[in-house]
């Protein structure tokens, strides 16, 4: 391999570690507001029963 | 519009491309390495925040079994994952420039032993938060685990100095090897990381509060 393609491969590698940690975390804040909108809806039920 | 967003963020969205121009159009090709010298910027970089993610952990711990406020676990929880996060980087970047430099992907090399030896660490710390169940006690063995494991830090450092290394240093007694473009090329790197690091410890944080709200308050509703 030319010394230039390592040089690009790390780059790659940085950016893609910090793309796939972000796309990992925002997948995880999906799920929280998921999360937060059942308990909401579950809420607004009590509250009808009651 | 721009109140709704970190200030950390913003700033690392013009920091960490600036930094990566600075690091292939204006840093200057060093004579024996060539082009693959450039890996070092960012390798540093990542380095540094990684460091800085152990010492917050290690900090965040020590607090949280003084005060036991959840905020404090909150804490050391992001700093792991992100210390994590860049230890790996930090390895695999590492492993590339030693290709074709010292002609092999990995060496037992002190310093990359002990990287390797924190990058376990800290991996078993984010394996042992989701291990245990109970909130309290999974607090108390991370902040335990991230103080211990925050001894090996100063270890990583100082290895290629304690030991036959042949991990190149920078940072030595009589002050920084590199030429002034070099110089200011990796002081622009160093600081758009731990501003990456800082936009990354902030949202993590607050996911992570988020996140424990949600949890107290799913489990009110249960009862």
């Amino acid at each position: 391999m030319e010394r230039a393609t390592y040089l690009v491969l790390a780059y790659i590698i940085i950016w893609a570690g910090f793309a796939g940690y972000l796309t990992w975390l925002s997948g995880r804040q999906r799920q929280t507001t998921r999360r937060l909108e059942e308990l909401t809806a579950q809420v607004r039920q009590q509250e009808v029963q009651s | 519009m721009l109140k709704r967003y970190d200030p950390f963020a913003v700033l690392a969205l013009f920091a960490v491309p600036g930094a990566a121009a600075m690091v292939f159009f204006y840093a200057p090709l060093e004579r024996t390495m060539g082009v693959v010298q450039k890996i070092f910027y960012f390798h540093l970089g990542l380095a540094a925040a990684a460091f800085l993610s152990f010492f917050v952990a290690c900090v965040a711990g020590i607090l949280y079994l003084v005060k036991r406020q959840r905020a404090w676990d909150e804490r050391g929880a992001a700093a792991v994952e992100i210390g994590v996060l860049f230890t790996t980087l930090v390895l695999l970047t590492g492993s590339i420039w030693g290709r074709p430099i010292w002609n092999t992907w990995w060496t037992w090399d002190p310093r990359l032993t002990t990287s390797l030896i924190l990058w376990f660490i800290f991996a078993a710390c984010l394996i042992l938060r989701s291990a245990v169940e109970q909130e309290e006690k999974r607090a108390v063995f991370c902040a335990v685990m991230a103080i211990v494991g925050f001894v090996d830090v100063p270890v990583v450092f100082l290895s290629a100095r304690l030991w036959r290394s042949i991990h190149p240093t920078v940072i030595r007694s009589e002050g920084i090897a590199l030429e002034p473009p070099m110089l200011i090329t990796l002081a622009v790197s160093l600081t758009a990381m731990l501003i990456l690091w800082a936009a990354l410890f902030r949202l993590r944080c607050n996911m992570q509060r988020q996140e424990n709200a949600l949890l107290d308050l799913q489990q009110q509703l249960q009862r």
